[in-house]
């Protein structure tokens, strides 16, 4: 597994969490998304001689967990129509619960759009790499969504409003 | 709260997880993987009398049309991942493509490796239907002679997808990241093998529909503009044309130097008749009307507003959105744009 990039390992370590991170919200959950990042490493392992001469073989693992994880999410909605399982408050410290509530209400590629562009900052044109879409595409993903978000979320504040 | 606001204060979550640990993993099963493929190699050779006698049946039909008349092999239950085997790649039948009616399809399948221009058996294949593509991923029984590099042949197989493929775009799983034909010039535009639009435009294209007096499509009671300028088809969703007083898209005049900006008028509220009140939508990223506020206002990529709607109105892949109750500026989204064209008188040409 030597070559004149980095090592699996070296990108193993650099990456790993990150990508866990990004398509956790996606997926629904940490041990999924824990999954979905290692088959990509798996995939990449077994190719490393050619993904390891890449410029950031980092960027090709993500790319391909996060479309794992988009496939990942589109499976189980069609296996089990309705909002995807919320995250596990155990498993996440800062991600406030109504978010969580309410992107589970999305579908999964309007989910990953808001994750990547909304709460991970990266810029419509690399997000729309990483969907193998076009950025036109990623802005009507994201006009949905942000509405669909709007509405759930003022809901959610009439019922705390309400219980108060 | 603002909904901007509200995700711009909430990041990502933390997680926390154990790299030690899962990178052993990572490594045992990229181990394992490897051992298997060669396996699947090992499982080949042991196969070899029978992919001879495949061969040769494949290669007694040699021209296209003639295995296509035989018929197709049929798939059963479509699965997630494709049988195990070696990687092969595809295309749709050029003269019968699929339609967004169908729930199958023929595709063309053709060996990824070298081969000496053969590519056997075809296995069942790897079928995911997502919301907005459905991927196709082949494989061929294995061969580990392989074989000099002339392209290896095109073996029809019948996918059976399970639903009615609508608007998803159909694309080759071996194109996608980690595919084994990533990168290859069999894998351009990214392995998408078929657009529903190319179809629907090609087929349909806009068109006359019947419609009753007066309304939106009835195109035979419009007034007589087409003939004044290149008007551009506008349709709803189905290509029926709409009447040229609800919606026209002209270029500027020539005669004025006008040519290279666009004009769209568009009846108010939207979806009746211009001859009551009426607003023009100007694109003029060139200044050619000597109107800065139309140019300032004109955004080649532009964000969509909050409160944007789909009217339903299309020309060919561009879709018409607006917001209700503000007739300031529209929005032109296609594949690769969304456009913001402000509202704006154009100037009179004489």
């Amino acid at each position: 597994m030597e070559g004149h990039g980095p090592s699996f390992e070296d990108a193993f370590r650099a990456d790993y969490g990150g990508v866990v991170r990004v398509i956790s919200p996606i997926v629904g959950s940490v041990a999924d998304a824990e999954a979905v990042t290692q088959d990509a490493f798996v995939k990449a392992y077994t190719r490393w001689r050619r993904i390891g001469q890449y410029d950031r073989p980092g960027a090709w693992i993500r790319k391909v967990a996060i479309r794992d994880a988009v496939r990942f999410a589109e499976r189980r909605r069609r296996a089990a129509p309705g909002p995807a399982p919320s995250i596990d408050p155990a498993d996440v410290v800062a991600l406030r619960i109504d978010l969580d509530r309410a992107l589970g209400q999305l579908p999964p590629k309007q989910r990953a759009c808001v994750v990547l562009h909304h709460l991970a900052d990266w810029p419509v044109r690399d997000v729309a790499d990483a969907l193998d879409c076009a950025e036109a595409t990623v802005r009507v993903h994201l006009h949905r969504a942000r509405r669909t978000l709007a509405m759930s979320l003022e809901s959610d504040s009439e019922e705390l409003t309400d219980g108060h | 709260m603002d909904i901007d606001d509200f995700l711009s204060s909430t990041g990502l979550p933390d997680v926390s997880v154990d790299t030690d640990d899962a990178l052993a993993r990572a490594v045992r099963r990229g181990r394992r993987r490897r051992r298997r493929r060669l396996g699947v190699i090992g499982a080949g050779a042991a196969l070899a009398l029978v992919g001879v006698v495949s061969t040769a049946m494949t290669l007694a039909d040699s021209d296209e049309p003639a295995r296509l008349s035989t018929g197709p092999t049929v798939a059963a239950e479509p699965l997630l991942t494709p049988e195990p085997g070696d990687a092969a790649v595809w295309n749709v039948v050029t003269d019968a493509p699929p339609t967004p009616t169908g729930s199958s399809f023929t595709a063309l399948v053709s060996r990824l490796g070298c081969n000496s221009g053969v590519t056997g058996r075809v296995l069942r294949p790897g079928v995911v239907v997502g919301d907005t593509e459905v991927v196709v991923t082949f494989t061929v029984e294995a061969d580990p002679d392989g074989g000099d590099c002339p392209s290896n042949d095109r073996v029809p197989y019948r996918v059976e997808l399970g639903v009615e493929l609508g608007h998803r775009v159909l694309a080759d799983g071996n194109c996608r990241p980690g595919g084994a034909g990533e990168g290859t010039s069999l894998c351009e535009g990214d392995g998408v093998r078929w657009r529903p639009s190319t179809v629907s435009t090609a087929a349909v294209g806009p068109h006359q529909c019947e419609a009753e007096e007066g309304s939106v499509l009835d195109v035979a009671g419009e007034p007589n503009w087409r003939k004044g300028a290149d008007y551009l088809p506008w349709t709803d969703r189905n290509g029926c044309l709409l009447r040229i007083d609800v919606l026209a898209e002209r270029p500027g005049p020539d005669h004025c130097g006008w040519g290279r900006a666009r004009v769209l008028i568009v009846g108010q509220p939207l979806g009746t008749p211009s001859s009551a009140d009426s607003t023009e939508y100007v694109r003029d990223p060139e200044g050619v009307f000597h109107r800065s506020d139309v140019t300032a206002g004109f955004d080649p990529d532009a964000r969509l507003p909050d409160d944007a709607v789909d009217t339903g109105y299309r020309r060919n892949e561009l879709m018409l959105w607006h917001v209700s109750n503000d007739p300031s500026a529209i929005w032109l989204v296609g594949p690769d744009v969304v456009e913001r064209w402000p509202a704006g008188d154009s100037p009179l040409c004489l």
